[in-house]
C-alpha cells in the first residue's frame, strides 16, 4: 500500500506544482504587465525617455525570469516575447510615434499568450 | 505545466477506455495499463528529445503522472477485484465443455481462424479434442485438452517419482558460475576433480557445463578458433 500511497501523494504533488506554476507564471506577467503599461502611458504623453524606462524595468523582470521561463515554457514562445521587448526597445529609442501602440500590442499579445496557456480552461485543456 | 499533466491524465483513462473496449486480443500479453504504458511512455520521451524547443519537463511530467497511475491502478486492482474486473475484463471461455461460444468470440473479436492458429501454436490441432479455451485478460489463449486426450503422467498411474529440478549451468563459456555451485552445494574442488575426471584441464576450455539434481554432467566443449 505504501507505493499506492507514495503514487497519489506524487500526482497530487504534481497537481499543486501546476497550480502554484499558474500562480507563479500570473505574477510574473503581471508585474511585466504594469511596467508595460507604464510605458504605454509614458509614450503616448510623449515622453519616449520615461517609457524606455519603464519598458527597460519590464525587459530585466522578463530576462530575470530566465531560468524559470526556459525550464517551464516553450523555447519559441519565450524567443518571440524576447524578440517584441527588443523590437519595441528599438522603436522606443527611434521614437517611431507609428509603430509604437502596435508593437506593444504585439508584446501584450505574445506575453498574454503564455500565460494564458498554462491557464486551466476547457478550451486549452482539450 | 497544469495542462501537460491534465492532458496526460485524459489521454492515459481515454486510451484505457478505448482499449478496454476493443477487447483483449489487442493487448499482446501485459495487462492494460501496461499496454497503455508502453505505447505512451516511448512516444512521450522522445518529443523533447527530438525538439529542444520543448523543455524536457513537458516530457517529464507526462512519464512521472503515467508511472504513479500505472502504480495506483496496478496497486488498487490487486487488492479491489471488482476495479480488476473493471480494469482489465475477466477472462473468456471461447470453449467450454468442448462446445465453442460463438457470442463470446464476437465479442472479442476472436476469428475461427485465430482460435485455430493459436490452438495449433499450442500444440492442438483438433477442435474436437480440446475441453477448454480461455482467452486470458492479457489476450493469450490457453486451452485445456478433454481428459482422454491428456498425456499419461506418473501421478495418473500412482508412480512414486522423484523430484527433479532444472540443471544449474556450472561453467558458461569458460567463466565458473560460483552462484550455481553454491546452489547445488557444491563447491570448487567438486567442479575440478570432475573436470580432471572428463579430460579438461581447466573451465575455460569449456563452452558449457551443467549439473542435474542427481549430480549428472553434461558439457561441451569451446568450438576452436577459426
Amino acid at each position: 500500500m505504501t507505493r499506492e500511497i507514495a503514487a497519489g501523494l506524487v500526482l497530487a504533488l504534481l497537481l499543486a506544482a501546476s497550480l502554484g506554476n499558474i500562480a507563479h507564471l500570473d505574477k510574473l506577467i503581471g508585474q511585466i504587465e504594469e511596467d508595460l503599461l507604464q510605458s504605454e502611458a509614458y509614450a503616448e504623453a510623449g515622453d519616449y525617455d520615461a517609457a524606455l524606462d519603464a519598458l527597460d524595468q519590464a525587459l530585466q523582470c522578463w530576462l530575470a525570469a530566465d531560468g524559470y521561463t526556459h525550464v517551464f515554457i516553450r523555447h519559441p514562445e519565450i524567443d518571440s516575447s524576447s524578440d517584441a521587448f527588443y523590437e519595441l526597445r528599438q522603436l522606443l529609442s527611434e521614437r517611431n510615434a507609428e509603430g509604437i501602440p502596435s508593437a506593444f500590442q504585439k508584446l501584450r499579445y505574445h506575453l498574454h499568450s503564455i500565460d494564458e496557456m498554462e491557464h486551466v480552461r476547457l478550451g486549452s485543456v482539450l | 505545466m497544469a495542462i501537460v499533466f491534465l492532458r496526460t491524465l485524459i489521454v492515459y483513462i481515454s486510451l484505457l477506455i478505448t482499449l478496454r473496449l476493443m477487447g483483449k486480443r489487442q493487448l499482446g500479453e501485459m495487462e492494460l495499463s501496461e499496454f497503455v504504458v508502453a505505447a505512451l511512455i516511448a512516444d512521450l520521451a522522445a518529443h523533447p528529445l527530438q525538439d529542444i524547443g520543448i523543455p524536457m519537463i513537458n516530457g517529464l511530467i507526462p512519464i512521472i503522472t503515467l508511472f504513479c497511475c500505472e502504480l495506483l491502478i496496478s496497486g488498487l486492482t490487486m487488492k479491489n477485484l471488482r476495479l480488476r474486473t473493471l480494469f482489465f475484463g475477466e477472462p473468456s471461455l471461447l470453449i467450454e465443455n468442448g462446445q465453442i461460444k460463438q457470442r463470446e468470440m464476437q465479442k472479442n473479436r476472436f476469428t475461427l481462424d485465430e482460435l485455430l492458429e493459436e490452438m495449433r501454436a499450442q500444440g492442438a490441432t483438433d477442435l474436437a479434442k480440446v475441453h477448454t479455451a480461455i482467452l486470458e485478460t492479457d489476450g493469450r489463449l490457453n486451452i485445456v485438452l478433454k481428459s482422454t486426450e491428456l498425456p499419461v503422467t506418473a501421478g495418473m498411474l500412482n508412480l512414486a517419482v522423484p523430484q527433479s529440478s532444472p540443471p544449474e549451468v556450472l561453467v558458461n563459456d569458460g567463466r565458473i558460475i560460483e552462484d550455481g555451485l553454491r546452489r547445488c552445494g557444491l563447491n570448487l574442488p567438486w567442479l575440478e576433480t570432475k573436470l580432471k575426471e572428463l579430460g579438461v584441464q581447466s573451465a575455460s576450455e569449456l563452452f558449457v557445463l551443467t549439473v542435474n539434481s542427481k549430480n549428472e554432467i553434461y558439457y561441451a566443449k569451446k568450438e576452436a578458433k577459426l
